[in-house]
């Protein structure tokens, strides 16, 4: 079994990277965000299937939890980030109009 | 490989299955035309995926306390990675990214893609499709 | 301890011990039972100490969220979890679970066949569903489903990109927000409606 669950780690991290070229080619802010996601998602299985290689899946759990957490988190606050960021300008008329009054 | 129990078998076949649907999620990501349908490759076929690989591993641990926290992960991948992506397409509705739809005869496989690498986010003089919020 | 304070335009309700009916009752048995059922798995100890802990940590939880519940966010949001048909819900799991495998062998035929014939589409639908909380289910039933994405929901309109005409077929023809509504409600008549579908680019919806 431990054979065959590090050939599956090693064969799963070739899947984890080619997600990469899409982080590497774009074309837009939210390709590259999607290829991030994807390869987050599945790291959570990564370190999981690392634990039952050496044994110390009572450890090794604990941290998937937290990294899946994490992962889920910092996805929807990447995402929110980008709708303020990426917005035209004419969808916010009211930043420069404050900041003309305040002047 | 022949010194496998019944449960260790059924458990590497849910590996392996597993790990099949998430390189298809991989080449998905790569192949597909657009922003939204690539969100279908890496989100849904993947969640599947890593979905059927940690079952697989449920079924290694037997039944402890470690299975329940692999149970957990299991739901908690199962209501966030929708989410996720439902949050990334919403981000990219809003912020005027035009989705890429065609009939299966109109695409002749290379010339929409082109068309649609142009992005249209940053560009201040065109109006979004979605960005009435 | 009301936390709801930390957002200005929303109203602050105190506890009111006058309102304890059958609802909070079950609803704060269901609350507490779930809370103790992830200190106990997460902390693996189950000796009285232990599981004392885990006890006053869940009502710190439920007391200082108590405050929260009260907040709405939208206007026909209510704490649904009484109004769950939990018997229509054991079923509705399962259901949903053979369709996503079906639809996800479907997806992954579609991607690794050599000529790719996918029908990228936008969708759009009205639905007449009972509370926020059946269309936040409803949503996230067709964005597990592979090949469809609800993209945003906004009142009652859904917006949902689908990968080709088998996929959001489920959607179409009312079956699966069928079943969404059975969970949520005795009753049983059409849900989706003005449904519009479009292939091209140039016809959007005005999302």
């Amino acid at each position: 079994m431990q054979t065959f669950l590090l050939v599956a780690a090693t064969v799963l991290m070739v899947v984890i990277v080619i997600p990469l070229v899409r982080v590497w080619k774009g074309p837009t802010v939210f390709d590259r965000l999607l290829g991030a996601n994807a390869m987050a998602t599945k790291t959570i299985v990564l370190i999981a299937m690392i634990g039952y290689f050496y044994d110390r899946i009572g450890m090794f759990i604990d941290i998937t939890l937290a990294y899946a957490a994490l992962g889920f988190i910092s996805s929807l606050a990447l995402a929110k980030y980008m709708t303020v960021e990426a917005r035209p300008e004419e969808a916010r008329p009211e930043e420069a109009q404050t900041e003309e009054k305040d002047e | 490989m022949s010194d496998f129990t019944v449960l260790e078998w059924i458990s590497a076949v849910f590996i392996v299955l597993g790990i099949g649907f998430m390189l298809i999620g991989s080449i998905g990501v790569i192949r597909l035309p657009d922003f939204y349908s690539r969100t279908h490759a890496a989100s849904k076929t993947d969640t599947l995926g890593i979905l059927l690989v940690i079952v697989g591993l449920m079924i290694l641990e037997g039944f402890t306390i470690n299975m329940g926290k692999l149970a957990f992960v299991l739901i908690f991948v199962a209501l966030a990675n929708p989410i996720g992506s439902h949050a990334l397409a919403r981000a990219a509705m809003e912020s005027g990214l035009k989705p890429l739809l065609f009939r299966k005869e109109e695409w002749d496989g290379t010339s929409v893609i082109a068309d649609s690498k142009k992005p249209s986010i940053g560009k201040s003089k065109q109006s979004p499709s979605g960005g009435s919020a | 301890m009301c936390l709801a304070r930390l957002l200005p335009p929303l109203q602050c309700e105190r506890f009111n011990p006058s309102i304890v009916n059958r609802d909070t009752a079950v609803r704060f048995v269901f609350s507490f039972v779930a809370l103790m059922v992830f200190w106990v798995v997460l902390s693996g100890f189950f000796d009285a100490m232990h599981i004392g802990f885990g006890a006053v940590s869940a009502l710190i939880v439920l007391a200082t969220f108590n405050s929260i519940r009260t907040v709405h966010f939208f206007d026909d949001q209510r704490d649904a979890i009484t109004a769950v048909r939990f018997h229509k819900f054991i079923a509705y799991v399962p259901w949903l679970i053979v369709k996503i495998v079906k639809s996800a062998i479907h997806v992954a035929s579609m991607i690794i066949h050599p000529k790719m014939e996918i029908e990228p589409s936008m969708i759009t639908f009205r639905v007449d569903l009972p509370s926020a909380h059946a269309k936040m289910v409803l949503g996230n039933s067709i964005t597990l489903t592979p090949g469809t994405l609800t993209v945003d929901i906004k009142g009652d309109r859904f917006v949902v990109h689908a990968l080709s005409p088998t996929t959001y077929a489920g959607i179409v023809d009312d079956s699966l927000p069928r079943k969404v509504l059975g969970v949520f409600s005795p009753e049983d008549h059409p849900v989706v409606h003005d449904v519009s579908i479009t292939h091209s680019n140039r016809h959007l919806p005005n999302v």
